[in-house]
């Protein structure tokens, strides 16, 4: 049976994975989350997400780090990004461009774009069919 | 295996499993039955009638604590699970059984064998004596049940309470954001029109209300355009009830800021039960003086208005507010500013009865010049003003020289010549009117050098310059002089034709010679009204064909 798809959610501040998570929740995706960009590269590798919301800046590995990572995995080509940072953070204009990130939100950002956003990207019936099946 | 008990946790129901004690589940009169596997002995005691009964008695004792262990029997022993939640409907409740080995020689077996028909011998001899143990044992296994319990219920409710925080923050989250989005938005040069419609659309979006209007007070005189203003976002049929709606709300707050949540408006008065079933009212209040009132209705999904929309409206309100507040001050700076200035420009053109008027006319024309010519529409606003101080340094310059019929001497003309620079003086140290300067120093300038005080030539006299000379020499023709009487209009059109490239900036004249002269004309009956003490236009007065 197909289910929901899994979207991974990375971020080590707390608050954001659970406001973040019960909105997406509600909305009916699977939600997978991690505190840092390499619990996000075992969860991502494990359930193949269609979507990874990450943070820039985590321990460990950062958010882009974490992008080029699954990018260059050849089961990561359906993965869209979207990326998180804090407001007034200077990103690197040709490193975001490379990345290809569907989106960028700025803290605080409103849960409900953020939400808007994902139902755009991965529609709930079109990906249950596109999504891995178990 | 039956339906997994929806009041206890999962958690520890498979973790008892894993420990290999029986979970009972038991009904209101106390009859038993294990929810997992166990072992015929055990199955055999559970299902006993007499079971039942010690139950009963205990069943007080049984639910209160968790982590006592109550003997029902010898060698009988028994830990309730206390569920701090609500019950089932059914009554149902949880119980881990754990039988001793004194449970062998005991009357309550013998007895029950004898009422079932079995062999006592016989039962006894199939025994799992390894699954016994002692009471002892039984009591602190009840123990680290009772902690395990209250752990894995500590564990569900703040599980419950995380998802609250979560919610509750996620709404603070797009509370934030909304008000950082005003905020950036907040300031004053941007078109209020255009904020006050970006708060009523993103609100309505947040709220989750079916619409939004936004109603700005009509008796706020120092709200200038925006006064009787109507904002409304989301799905409203028509704006005429909800504006009347609004004039009501403000009517009704009269200066109380506090937010009004109306379930039902069936016995409201007015029209408010036209125009939706329901309401969420928060007035926008500064120091008493309500300025106008936002409200909404008709909750997307039919929910009721709450305390969450009531909280984020009063204080994207409360930001709102401010902002009108600040436009208020602004337009008091504004209007002080200007009538300041009004007030000094008529104390000079005073000084000679025959200028009465003149500065405020020069303003009118250099500002209608200058939008003609495209000019930036801020830009036109300081050439108004510039044209309304071009002649403040007139104050400097003697009145009998001012008003002297008749032809001036070289050294009188030489004391008239004098009062850009005056003027210009006397503006340098405004920071507010340094941008004034060019407009008074260079607005007797030529375009072909003639003029005064610098000679300055065709494009070296700055724009503010070239608009005021035009606009002062075309009043000055136009009025009643000290020296000559006023020029016919088309006389004076036709003077500008000719002076083009020599007195005038070519370029402008031409734009000036298309003007609609309509206001200027009005002007000027005005002031010839008001010079001679009556109210009635003279006609006469004005050169007009």
């Amino acid at each position: 049976m197909s289910q929901a798809p899994y979207i991974l959610l990375c971020d080590d501040e707390a608050h954001i994975l659970h406001v973040l998570g019960l909105k997406l929740q509600e909305a009916g995706y699977r939600v997978l989350m991690a505190r840092d960009g390499v619990e996000g590269l075992a969860l991502a590798r494990e359930h193949q997400p269609l979507l990874v919301i990450t943070d820039y800046l985590m321990p460990k590995m950062d958010g882009l780090a974490l992008c080029q990572n699954l990018r260059t995995e050849s089961a990561a080509h359906l993965i869209d990004f979207v990326l998180l940072t804090a407001r007034g953070a200077t990103l690197d204009d040709n490193l975001l461009d490379e990345l290809e990130f569907s989106a960028m939100f700025s803290k605080p950002f409103s849960p409900r774009e953020v939400v808007h956003h994902v139902q755009k990207q991965v529609p709930l019936d079109v990906s249950i069919s596109k999504g891995p099946s178990e | 295996m039956i339906a997994p008990p929806s009041t206890i946790s999962l958690k520890l129901v498979e973790r008892i499993e894993a420990l290999g004690l029986p979970l009972l589940r038991i009904n209101a009169k106390g009859a038993a039955k294990s929810t997992g596997p166990c072992s015929w002995f055990e199955r055999t005691v559970i299902e006993s009638p007499l079971m039942a009964r010690a139950i009963q008695t205990h069943q007080a004792k049984l639910q209160q604590n968790t982590s006592s262990c109550v003997t029902l029997f010898p060698g009988v022993f028994m830990v309730g699970l206390a569920v701090q939640e609500a019950a089932e409907a059914t009554g149902d409740w949880f119980a881990v059984l754990m039988l001793g080995p004194e449970v062998i020689d005991s009357e309550m077996l013998r007895r029950h064998c004898d009422r079932v028909g079995l062999d006592w011998q016989a039962t006894t001899s199939r025994i799992e004596r390894d699954r016994l143990v002692t009471e002892a044992e039984a009591r602190r296994i009840a123990m680290t049940l009772g902690w395990m319990h209250s752990d894995v219920q500590g564990i569900a409710v703040h599980r419950r309470e995380l998802r609250h925080i979560s919610e509750e923050l996620a709404n603070n989250y797009e509370e934030l954001s909304l008000l950082y989005k005003l905020s950036c938005n907040m300031s004053l040069d941007q078109s209020p029109v255009e904020f006050f419609n970006n708060a009523c659309v993103e609100l309505q979006e947040v709220s989750g209300l079916g619409w939004i209007a936004l109603q700005i007070t009509d008796e706020q005189p120092r709200l200038q355009q925006l006064r009787g203003a109507i904002y409304t976002a989301g799905d409203i049929e028509s704006t005429k009830p909800v504006r009347q709606l609004g004039r009501e709300l403000i009517q009704k707050c009269d200066g109380n800021p506090n937010t009004t949540i109306i379930d039902d408006t069936s016995n409201m008065e007015g029209v408010a039960r036209d125009v939706s079933d329901n309401l969420l009212i928060v007035p926008l209040v500064r120091e008493g003086q309500t300025l106008g009132v936002l409200f909404g209705g008709d909750r997307v999904n039919h929910e009721h208005i709450d305390s969450v929309d009531a909280k984020l409206c009063a204080s994207l309100c409360n930001t709102l507010a401010i902002f009108l507040e600040n436009l208020m001050f602004l337009e008091d700076a504004q209007s002080m500013f200007i009538g300041t200035l009004h007030a000094l420009t008529s104390a000079i053109d005073a000084k000679d009865s025959y200028t009465f008027g003149h500065s405020e006319r020069v303003a009118l024309l250099s500002e209608m010049l200058a939008r003609a010519a495209g000019i930036d529409e801020a830009i036109v606003e300081r050439i108004y003003i510039a044209g309304l101080v071009h002649d403040v340094g007139k104050i400097g310059v003697p009145e009998s020289v001012l008003c002297k019929p008749g032809r001036l001497t070289d050294d009188e003309f030489g004391l008239i010549k004098m009062h850009p620079g005056i003027g210009a003086n006397m503006l340098r140290d405004i920071r507010q009117m340094e941008d004034l300067i060019p407009g008074v120093l260079y607005h007797h300038e030529r375009w072909d050098g003639k003029g005064y005080p610098e000679k300055r030539m065709g494009l070296d006299i700055p724009l503010f310059g070239r608009v005021i000379g035009l606009a002062d020499a075309f009043d000055a023709m136009s009025s009643d002089r000290t020296y000559r009487s006023a020029l016919d209009i088309h006389q004076v059109l036709q003077e500008i034709k000719d002076c083009k490239g020599s007195q005038f900036d070519p370029e402008l004249a031409d734009i000036f010679l298309e003007l609609n002269f309509e206001p200027y004309l009005q002007m000027i009956q005005r002031h010839h009204a008001v010079k001679r003490g009556d109210s009635t236009n003279e006609q006469e007065a004005v050169n007009t064909p």
